[in-house]
């Protein structure tokens, strides 16, 4: 019975000494980090949102060029068989 | 240019540009808030938060400042002609202009007296307030924002400059201008023809230009031509014979 007594006593000694651990992990869980993700999540998006419609200008150009070199390639080859 | 007609008025980079800044100073009037009166403004949960959150979009805002300066310094190469007011604007222009958004806007008996174009995009008052704005004001938030971010490895600068206090109250200052800006901004944004007029080019790049802008201008030149053919036939009609005869008529 004794050396239970003696052993809670330790343990609850150890335990009270351990209490500057549990507030400073209390403090850590701010949400901060969420927030600040949120954010650049946020500023990503409008990066993302005006940088779409350009690329696909850009992927449009440059389909339309293609198209037209090979019509003109087409073109070339008809009047050359022709002849 | 006819009304209706849409002019390419802002590039992607600017686009990009304005609406990192406009998130990140709203972000950073609130938060800035909450850090100035913890006690009152509790949005972004605890006071730790709110600075975090401040430091990211301070640091946000100055990267996009720096692509900002970075793009119309060296790539578009109109930094000056396009934020600086000319002399015609500060003799003339901000007066005309000024008198425009207290008056003839509400009014509605003239156009706006501010043609947009791509080489000219801003009209005086907006040049001045911009010039201001981007040279002095962003500049030395940003300074007084990174020494208040990095005390203690920068104490040496800030001692120069007057102290924590000082800086304090400067970035402080600085903010309230911000702010007062942020809400001017947006109310002046809306005094377009129709009221998103202004602000869905910011996101699309292409301006749709004023009915009553150069409407006026196109239908004026056939009404002066034809009053030009009515005077020279009024003077053929009342010339006397002996001129009409000269003329071989």
């Amino acid at each position: 019975m004794k050396q239970v007594k003696r052993g809670t006593m330790v343990l609850g000694m150890l335990l009270a000494g351990t209490g500057n651990v549990w507030a400073a992990q209390g403090a850590r869980h701010d949400n901060s980090g969420i927030i600040v993700w949120a954010f650049l999540g946020l500023c990503a998006l409008i990066v993302v949102a005006q940088l779409v419609p350009a690329l696909m200008m850009l992927f449009g150009f440059v389909k339309a060029l293609v198209s037209k070199r090979e019509k003109e390639v087409q073109v070339a080859e008809s009047t050359a068989n022709e002849g | 240019m006819r009304a209706g007609e849409k002019i390419y008025l802002t590039p992607t980079p600017v686009r990009i540009w304005h609406w990192l800044n406009a998130l990140g100073i709203v972000t950073l009037c609130v938060t800035g808030a909450e850090i100035r009166f913890p006690e009152y403004v509790q949005v972004f949960g605890s006071y730790k938060a709110a600075v975090r959150l401040h430091n990211t979009a301070g640091i946000v805002v100055a990267l996009s400042y720096l692509m900002w300066f970075v793009y119309y310094a060296f790539v578009a190469r109109s930094l000056i002609k396009t934020y600086v007011p000319t002399a015609k604007d500060i003799l003339g222009g901000m007066v005309r202009q000024a008198l425009y958004y207290f008056f003839y806007f509400f009014l509605g008996n003239r156009p706006n007296p501010h043609r947009q174009t791509p080489e000219n995009k801003f009209n005086p008052l907006q040049k001045a307030s911009y010039m201001v704005i981007m040279f002095i004001l962003t500049p030395l938030v940003i300074v007084t924002g990174i020494l208040l971010m990095n005390v203690v490895p920068l104490r040496a600068i800030v001692l120069v400059i007057g102290g924590l206090k000082v800086m304090v109250a400067v970035h402080w200052l600085l903010a309230c201008a911000f702010c007062a800006f942020l809400f001017i901004h947006i109310y002046l944004a809306t005094m377009g023809h129709t009221p998103f007029a202004h602000i869905k080019p910011m996101w699309t790049g292409w301006e749709e230009i004023e009915p009553d802008m150069y409407d006026e201008e196109a239908e004026a030149q056939p009404k002066v031509a034809d009053e030009t053919s009515n005077v020279l036939q009024l003077q053929k009609e009342k010339s006397p014979p002996h001129l009409k005869k000269a003329a071989g008529e």
